[in-house]
């Protein structure tokens, strides 16, 4: 129960804070890669719980 | 002696007050039925009146119904009027410089809507919650009241092996509601929120996927303990009218002269115990479902008014604000399918025990 708590928390944190930051990012080149970086992240974040698993 | 008289005679020697003290719990909220009691209900047994009158009910239901959306039109209000701004910042992103500003505005509003809908949903989860647990408090009272009238009546095998079994799966299906299914559709609902914030979808599938889950999960359990149940009532039921039977023909046959007559008043007094057991036993189900209807009606309420809120919203703010409401409308129909699979589950087990020993048992 608690590891769901802290997984469900965490996918929270994160959407909301890369929303924000999306926003506020510059014009330019780099955005699109950017994005693709806090999707990895967010991904992660999604398969964390079977880093629990596995160990 | 007539029928009547055993049957009051019967009921004094009882315990129901427990019983009626639970019917207040469950119209605490609000009742569609009229304030009824076990003995009543004995008494139009008897009779052959009709217990209730269904127009009564009927204008009841669309009366709280009506009452409720009113209720939560107030929420529908707020969110019109956020996406209304939403809309506006959408226009205006031109006239600012930087097109960075309206998009903070539209998260900002979004963030507004979400928390609203949390609160909304916060407190219809608090009610279906309470809803599962005072009709698995409601079936633990009945059971030792329905057991013994079980025993009494002379289904021995159906009182001692059924008793324990429901008792079991009422505590088991509480606890996998209440840790797991329940839980499993807040996290859909905040995921679904959370996706609404961005234009892309981060967690959308991941939602879908949880609540297919809860509502799978759901289903095998309903499935598993309403049909274990249900056999071993039939297969009670029988040994039970085996046993009955020779010993009402060992009465019969073996005591001399009297036997007959002996046998024939033991048939009274045993349906009288009939009749005093399905009258508690149509009270349980009156009571579940007062904490069926009640719920439901308020939870249906606010899916519409979530869903039509998702329609108003549809041409004036963005895609994902509405796509949003219209996903949190179906998260509260599946609560609401959730409470009415749990009460449905219930009022099986009732009718089971109710079922035992109709009548044609001692012909």
């Amino acid at each position: 129960m608690e590891i769901a708590k802290e997984w469900v928390k965490n996918i929270f944190i994160i959407i909301v804070a890369i929303s924000f930051v999306e926003i506020l990012l510059p014009h330019g080149n780099m955005k699109k890669y950017l994005k693709f970086i806090f999707s990895l992240i967010i991904m992660a974040i999604i398969l964390s719980p079977l880093a629990i698993l596995v160990e | 002696m007539s029928i009547e008289s055993i049957i009051k005679e019967q009921l004094e020697a009882m315990d129901i007050e427990q019983i009626e003290d639970l019917f207040d719990i469950a119209s605490r909220n609000g009742s569609i039925f009229k304030d009824i009691s076990p003995g009543e209900i004995i008494q139009s047994l008897i009779r052959g009146e009709s217990i209730f009158d269904l127009n009564d009910i009927l204008g009841a239901i669309c009366n709280h119904f009506m009452h409720e959306i009113t209720g939560s039109i107030v929420l529908g209000i707020q969110i019109v009027a956020i996406c209304i701004i939403i809309g506006l910042l959408k226009n205006f992103s031109t006239s600012f410089s930087d097109e960075t500003v309206s998009s903070l505005g539209i998260i900002v509003c979004s963030c507004c809507v979400m928390i609203l809908c949390l609160k909304v949903f916060m407190e219809v989860y608090k009610i279906c919650s309470n809803s599962v647990e005072t009709m698995t408090v409601t079936m633990q009272a009945l059971l030792p009241v329905l057991v013994p009238l079980l025993i009494a009546m002379g289904s021995f095998t159906s009182g001692s092996i059924l008793n324990p079994f429901i008792v079991t799966a009422i505590t088991i299906f509480n606890s996998i509601l209440q840790r797991v299914i329940m839980p499993a559709i807040y996290l859909s609902c905040i995921f679904i929120l959370v996706n609404s914030l961005s234009d892309r979808d981060y967690v959308k599938k991941l939602a879908l996927f949880i609540r297919g889950f809860a509502i799978a999960a759901m289903g095998l359990s309903v499935t598993l303990f309403s049909g274990l149940t249900i056999m071993q009532g039939m297969v009670t039921k029988t040994a039970d009218g085996m046993l009955a039977k020779t010993a009402k023909y060992s009465v019969d046959n073996f005591v001399p002269i009297v036997g007959g007559f002996a046998a024939d008043s033991i048939d009274l007094i045993l349906s009288c115990t009939t009749i005093i057991k399905n009258g508690v036993g149509i009270f349980g189900l009156i009571i579940i479902l007062t904490l069926l209807i009640i719920p439901m009606v308020k939870i249906l309420a606010v899916a519409i008014v979530f869903k039509l809120t998702a329609v108003i919203t549809e041409p004036i703010s963005n895609k994902t604000i509405s796509d949003c409401l219209n996903e949190i409308g179906n998260t509260v129909i599946t609560l609401a399918v959730i409470l009415f699979l749990g009460a449905m589950m219930f009022l099986i087990f009732l009718a089971i025990i109710i079922g035992i020993g109709e009548g044609k048992l001692w012909r």
